[in-house]
């Protein structure tokens, strides 16, 4: 089965324990395909590829990216939510004339377009928001 | 159904966080797309529904001034939880955007009849 | 058939409840665990209403609590979570 993400929760919420890396895992491992996931609001914020984790802690953006490398997950950070949060590729880096790209390399900026999409391909769509707030 | 008729549902007073903007945008990027797109104001998410509200500061906008907008941009229409008006002293029928109240005992049926349904 | 997932031990509960119909099924994570130590009345009617209920186990143990000995709710892990996604026509997260 074809499933995609929608993830408006910050990497940070939970401590450690990010559900919507536990899903994905999971579905995976369940034998399903995980097409996209979209990163939108401070959900942006797990495509930060220059976030420094505790000795044994694991980066959240490096997760991600292994598992877009393993399983051709499309990972896509919401570009109006990324740029407003400082998390730019290096295209937008350039264009917006900033001095460095934070959003790490296995993740696309792109628009809203690419959520209209997976609503309309998806066979299951599964939404991790914040848990406080 | 419709194959992609979208219900996305917001439980918050304006200005409360980034989650009523984060619905905002997608009900208008999804009716870009010709999904048709309603949207239910539960609990204190009535609170948005209110006209006159005045934003001073800069580069806010007033979540009535985007709501009013809607009907550009195709999105269908507006619901409001019949109780949580009630509760707030508030009457759909001073409301500006036609909103149309719909009892809680009935909340359940109305969001079956949707393809997707996105809390925020 | 929906399945609902609730992350906070707050009203978004009830209006879960309000949403959710006799069929549907609704797993507590994150915070919304703590529901079976204060919301056990609603959760006791909402399952004899025909709404299955679900825990998962991780956040459940993460905080110090256990559901056993609590015959109204099913302890789950992250591949059941899948499994409960696929056997739902669709999803409702509360958050």
């Amino acid at each position: 089965m074809k499933i995609s993400l929608l993830v408006t929760a910050a990497p940070a919420d939970s401590y450690g324990v990010d559900p919507a890396w536990q899903f994905a895992k999971a579905t995976l491992r369940r034998g399903h395909q995980l097409h996209r996931i979209f990163f939108y609001g401070d959900g942006v914020y797990h495509g930060n590829g220059l976030a420094v984790q505790a000795q044994n802690e694991s980066n959240p953006a490096s997760r991600w990216a292994r598992l877009a490398e393993d399983h051709g997950t499309e990972l896509v950070l919401c570009i109006a939510s990324a740029t407003r949060r400082g998390m730019l590729d290096n295209d937008e880096a350039h264009r917006l004339e900033q001095s460095a790209a934070s959003a790490h390399p296995n993740f696309v900026l792109s628009g809203l377009g690419q959520w209209a999409d997976v609503q309309l391909t998806a066979d299951r769509i599964v939404h991790f928001g914040p848990s406080h707030g | 159904m419709d194959s992609s008729r979208t219900l996305l549902i917001l439980r918050r007073p304006p200005y409360d966080s980034g989650r009523n903007k984060s619905a905002v945008d997608m009900a208008l990027a999804l009716t870009v797309f010709d999904i048709p797109v309603d949207m239910l104001f539960l609990g204190d998410g009535v609170w948005q529904l209110l006209p006159d509200q005045e934003v001073k500061v800069t580069p806010a906008k007033s979540m009535q001034k985007t709501l009013a907008s809607f009907p550009l941009y195709d999105v269908d229409q507006l619901y409001a939880e019949a109780e949580a008006l009630e509760q707030r002293n508030l009457n759909a029928a001073s409301l500006p955007h036609s909103v149309q109240a719909i009892p809680r005992q009935d909340l359940g049926e109305f969001c079956s009849s949707f393809r997707q349904v996105l809390v925020f | 058939m929906v399945l609902h997932t609730v992350n906070q031990n707050s009203n978004l509960l009830d209006d879960c409840l309000t949403v959710a119909a006799p069929g549907d099924s609704l797993l507590l994570l994150q915070n919304g665990v703590y529901a079976l130590q204060t919301r056990q009345d609603e959760l006791q009617t909402a399952s004899t209403s025909g709404i299955a209920l679900y825990v998962l186990s991780d956040d459940l143990k993460a905080r110090g609590l256990s559901s056993a000995g609590d015959d109204t709710i099913q302890s789950a892990d992250y591949e059941d979570f899948v499994d409960l996604v696929v056997a739902a026509d669709r999803v409702i997260a509360w958050h």
